[in-house]
């Protein structure tokens, strides 16, 4: 288990220690979503991408 | 004898359960699987895409899944899907063009590059008929124009939006009377994997997005030979093809095919491990790719 902050709320967030890069974690604090980037057994987060125009299918 | 690399890249906006459970599948059977976010640089330089042996691009912006395909694709990596099954796939114009080329069974249909030429509609459709942006997913976008009245909504609406028509061309098609429900089949490789129907009693657009009730369905030999066709034209890969029954004409027409098909909700309906069938067809282009390099 590692621990991260909101980018939004600065609130901390536990990610679990086997997340993959692309998993979606949320704020129980504020709800943002992030995104996790998990590189060699670093974890940090950034904001979750919007929904696009040419998003689906 | 050349390396051959068995690294897999998998390209994804965000990794939701259909990928995570194609990504595990994989880590399982011994491969290693690098996640390749929208948001991550794609270093192409000094040889970086060599020391993957394929790419499935599972990108959420269809835009984005063609950029990142196509420069994958020429740095040598294969991707699933080609870049030109993307291309296609990704413009509703483009597909109904080559599918006409083809003879591939679908609903007649025109392409308006101005709003007055969709007035014309009426006469070669009658009443009732339908407009769909060139590039739209989970049915948004799509109308269905019935009567002058209607129509003359959509282009007022359309004015006050894009004043100079830039979002023009558009595709017209004919409506096709396909009862309450479509059918969804997955194809994998060149083979329809699965099939099911996607039910909505109160909408005409039957899309599981906009709350369609999915029910598993029988792929028959006429729906066999559509996929066939299909792959024919587009190439091996991964699909979702979405086909109505024309119940005037007693007959299975092409909708759409997509080139990034969701399966997280439906595959524990109908019970088909979509995630599996993926992973298995990746490991077999692999397996081929090593045979190719080793006969070379």
């Amino acid at each position: 288990m590692a621990d991260v902050s909101c980018v939004v709320c600065k609130s901390e967030i536990s990610v679990e220690s086997d997340v993959i890069s692309g998993e979606i974690v949320e704020c129980s604090s504020c709800g943002q979503e992030h995104e996790v980037h998990a590189v060699n057994n670093s974890i940090s987060v950034a904001l979750a991408p919007e929904i696009e125009e040419t998003w689906g299918e | 004898m050349k390396q051959t690399n068995t690294d897999i890249l998998l390209c994804v906006t965000k990794l939701r359960e259909e990928e995570k459970r194609i990504y595990e599948l994989l880590q399982q059977a011994g491969h290693h699987v690098q996640v390749n976010l929208d948001s991550m640089e794609l270093p192409l330089e000094q040889g970086w895409a060599d020391q993957y042996g394929v790419a499935l691009i599972r990108c959420l912006s269809q835009k984005k899944a063609l950029s990142r395909s196509t420069m994958l694709e020429l740095s040598g990596i294969e991707t699933i899907n080609s870049v030109k099954a993307i291309n296609i796939c990704t413009n509703k114009i483009h597909q109904a063009i080559v599918f006409q080329k083809h003879n591939i069974p679908q609903p007649r249909f025109k392409v308006a590059f101005t709003a007055d030429k969709i007035l014309e509609s009426f006469e070669d459709f009658g009443n009732i008929f339908v407009i769909k942006p060139p590039s739209s997913s989970w049915g948004r976008g799509i109308a269905r124009i019935v009567g002058k009245e209607c129509l003359d909504g959509w282009i007022a609406a359309r004015e006050s939006l894009d004043p100079t028509q830039q979002s023009f061309p558009v595709l017209i098609q004919e409506y096709v009377d396909k009862g309450d429900y479509d059918i969804r089949v997955v194809i994998v490789g060149r083979k329809p994997i699965v099939a099911f129907r996607r039910v909505s009693v109160d909408n005409w657009k039957t899309n599981t997005h906009l709350g369609a009730e999915v029910e598993p369905f029988a792929i028959n030999q006429e729906i066999e030979w559509i996929c066939s066709k299909l792959t024919e034209v587009l190439g091996e890969g991964i699909y979702g093809l979405d086909l109505f029954y024309d119940y005037q004409n007693k007959r299975y027409l092409v909708c759409e095919v997509n080139q990034n098909p969701e399966f997280s909700k439906s595959w524990k309906i109908h019970g088909v491990d979509v995630a599996a069938h993926i992973a298995l067809y990746l490991q077999g282009k692999l397996a081929s790719r090593t045979r190719q390099e080793v006969n070379a």
